[in-house]
């Protein structure tokens, strides 16, 4: 399996957070992968009639997906139990995401990571919350002394 | 336009979805996910959101083109939750889905077609992941 550090975490921490932009690029290839061939998300002229941003948006999957890569990326790819989203904005491609997550609660076997992605113009693209697996998970330590 | 509630506790047939290793890192590519757990190829396991490719891509489609359901193309995918099971979802495994309109509700102006999607591995029956889809669709709650 993996051969990263130990890793600690507590209450308040931040998850390593991931910038991504949208691009008409990773927008083709979502659309081919998830099957979702919508033009919306990656036809300028299709978007400039059916968007709300008048431009070609994300799949709102995609930005899903980024958001559950902030879990798995830190613990592993089966580390997610529960990952819960609301979408509240569309990514417009070409723009940059920032994706934080913060521990917000934690137990022994779990911890629970509060979601939030925005664009630079600070409009809130999603949150959500996730349910992040640390029984079995030898990688990942507890602080405890932190709360 | 609203949507027909008479809908509510819908079920509709279920579907197979075989997991293979092509899509998954199709997948992982197209979401940049790039960490070394998926470096060794014989050892892949798919993200959680890679259920979106049949939980929501497949079942999703299958609800909204439901013609007694009164969908139209104003809409938005609102929220979308996974719970996963026990076990992780691999190359070869094969899922069988089932999908349920669990309600349909109108808040402030917009309507809420909310989906209940379960999918098991056929060889254990035991959950490979749920999920729940929330599609808001504009301005048609009256």
């Amino acid at each position: 399996m993996t051969t990263r550090d130990a890793q600690s975490i507590y209450i308040g921490c931040i998850l390593p957070r991931i910038q991504q932009q949208a691009a008409i690029a990773t927008s083709v290839a979502y659309a081919g992968a998830s099957r979702d061939l919508n033009p919306l998300h990656y036809d300028p002229e299709f978007a400039e009639v059916h968007s709300p941003t008048r431009t070609p948006i994300a799949h709102g999957m995609y930005t899903v997906a980024i958001a559950g890569r902030l879990i798995t990326d830190f613990a592993g790819p089966h580390s997610v139990l529960k990952l819960q989203t609301r979408l509240t904005s569309p990514w417009p491609l070409g723009t940059i995401a920032t994706f934080i997550g913060q521990i917000v609660d934690l137990s022994a076997d779990e911890a629970t990571v509060g979601i939030t992605a925005f664009l630079r113009s600070h409009t809130v693209i999603l949150r959500g919350k996730a349910v992040m697996n640390l029984r079995g998970n030898g990688d990942i330590s507890q602080e405890r002394w932190h709360q | 336009m609203s949507l027909n509630r008479d809908l509510i506790a819908k079920r509709y047939p279920d579907f197979y979805y075989e997991v293979c290793r092509e899509k998954v890192q199709e997948f992982l590519f197209a979401i940049g996910d790039i960490a070394p757990h998926n470096d060794n190829q014989s050892d892949i396991v798919a993200p959680p959101t890679f259920a979106s490719c049949f939980a929501v891509t497949k079942a999703m489609k299958m609800v909204i083109e439901d013609p007694n359901l009164g969908s139209h193309n104003d809409r938005v995918h609102g929220s979308q939750s996974y719970i996963l099971g026990d076990r992780p979802i691999e190359p070869g495994h094969t899922l069988r889905c089932r999908t349920r309109i669990s309600n349909i509700y109108t808040r402030n102006s917009n309507e809420f077609l909310e989906v209940d999607v379960d999918c098991y591995f056929v060889d254990s029956r035991d959950l490979a992941v749920h999920s729940t889809s929330i599609i808001v669709y504009l301005g048609s709650g009256g």
